[in-house]
């Protein structure tokens, strides 16, 4: 038979006569293809991180030479390229991205490079946005969520939360801005925290966060964010904030069955392994947990 | 009404970006099955695009991907060091094993991905590179024997013969 040497690949393209797929068929041939051919939709290369490389391009290259004026010669041309310019133009204008969305989704942190070369590492479920047309007069985030910020040296930077502002002066630093939770810790250099008029400058190995209204800072243990290390940690969090950052991070849900959610935790939970992080909050505060699938039920022990 | 003289380049930065998030990671594969170093790889991705950009006027949209394999494959064969290491793939079955299968099932079927791997690694060159940009990338035999410069009879035999080599993997169990 003709084209014997091409046989498999026409079969993948589903190009065989019907004669040439029975006698495929009939010597197996074909089950252990299939077998291939579905393996193969298994495979996958390393995730490749577009948003990052394209801002990485951006840094490099350089602007696109002048157009060469003398390519529109005739005036007859002129009116017709005019409008056809103006209304790609426009077109485009509309779509330009002037803000910058950035999003980790549960179970995922995402690093971003800023215009200014300050990189910020946002844990899951927490997004990140910024004005690129304004960067140059202001250099303002809007932060939901938690990140960890490595500002460099240059003008005031500040992160706008839906609680409160910090403004910093090339640092590193960690935001956290989650239900009930204010929290900025300070790493290196100063940061100002500031939130219903109330003010704290912190510095290097200090904390501030919002506890019954008011702003209170307090030395730090760790020297870099523990969810950084595989850890979220707490201090006097509320056990609704530590389900809702459980749920974030493994992309749970859980079910509180009389479980009193104002009652307070401090500690931390692992990040790596459902099961123990899991045991790491339920233990110490006297609850029991089951797990179904993607549902937790949770419940005091004694009952 | 006659059309403008000028045809539509790529300097426009929405149609930059569309080229990019159309080519870039094919290309990355492209070249990653080849010199089998990610990072190496997607640095000459971003030499690639760079060129792109630096003649963005003389490249239309439709164009773009050829110029772009061919300025990466030039790139690549300007590099000295080409490691020879096995590629390394993400095996999504491990990730998304359903709770009805036995243990058995899951070790066999793990076994058998293990193993198409390594076949996929011994393949000759130009066979694997066939194979994968088709399998992983969705290219045509078309898109690929216009990128490897041969002909698409050409693509369909190295498709014939890598499926050929794997299909023994079958045999050793």
């Amino acid at each position: 038979m003709e084209n014997q040497d091409t046989k498999y690949a026409r079969w993948l393209n589903g190009e065989l006569t019907p004669e040439e797929q029975a006698a495929m068929d009939a010597s197996g041939e074909l089950q252990e293809l299939e077998a291939i051919k579905k393996a193969m939709t298994n495979l996958r290369l390393p995730k490749y991180d577009h948003d990052a490389a394209f801002q990485q391009l951006k840094e490099k290259r350089k602007a696109p030479p002048k157009k060469n004026p003398a390519r529109i010669r005739r005036l007859t041309w002129i009116s017709a390229a005019a409008s056809i310019l103006i209304l790609v133009g426009l077109f485009y204008w509309l779509q330009l991205p002037k803000v910058q969305h950035f999003q980790a989704n549960n179970g995922e942190t995402l690093e971003i490079s800023l215009p200014n070369g300050s990189i910020v590492t946002l844990n899951d479920g927490s997004s990140l946005q910024y004005n690129k047309n304004q960067w140059q007069q202001q250099r303002q985030v809007d932060l939901q969520g938690e990140a960890y910020f490595d500002v460099t040296k240059g003008p005031e930077f500040s992160i706008q939360t839906r609680q409160g502002t910090v403004t910093v002066l090339g640092t590193q630093f960690n935001v956290r801005s989650r239900e009930e939770i204010f929290q900025v810790d300070c790493y290196s250099g100063r940061v100002q925290v500031a939130r219903d008029n109330q003010n704290a400058i912190l510095t290097a190995a200090q904390t501030a966060s919002w506890q019954n209204s008011t702003l209170v800072t307090d030395s730090l243990t760790l020297d870099r964010p523990a969810w950084q290390s595989g850890l979220a940690q707490f201090s006097n969090a509320s056990l609704k904030s530590v389900f809702a950052e459980f749920e974030r991070q493994y992309d749970v849900s859980i079910i509180g069955e009389s479980v009193d959610l104002s009652s307070s935790f401090t500690g931390a939970f692992r990040l790596n392994n459902l099961e123990q992080g899991l045991r790491d909050f339920c233990t110490p505060k006297g609850l029991n947990y089951q797990i179904n699938g993607k549902t937790i039920l949770i419940s005091p022990k004694n009952q | 009404m006659s059309k403008p003289e000028k045809k539509q380049d790529v300097c426009d930065e929405p149609i930059f970006y569309g080229v990019f998030t159309q080519w870039a990671e094919p290309l990355r594969n492209f070249l990653y099955y080849q010199i089998s170093n990610l990072a190496e790889a997607e640095d000459l991705v971003q030499d690639a695009f760079s060129k792109l950009w630096e003649n963005c006027q003389k490249v239309t949209p439709e164009k773009a991907k050829s110029y772009l394999f061919t300025v990466g494959k030039n790139l690549m064969l300007n590099r000295i060091a080409r490691n020879k290491t096995a590629l390394k793939f993400i095996n999504t079955n491990a990730i998304t094993q359903t709770v009805n299968e036995t243990p058995q099932d899951i070790l066999e079927q793990n076994e058998f991905q293990e193993r198409l791997e390594s076949a996929i690694n011994e393949l000759p060159e130009g066979q694997k590179m066939v194979f994968l940009m088709n399998r992983l990338d969705g290219q045509t035999y078309k898109e690929i024997a216009k990128i490897l410069d041969i002909s698409i009879k050409a693509v369909e035999k190295r498709m014939h013969k890598a499926l050929s080599s794997l299909r023994k993997i079958h045999d050793k169990v």
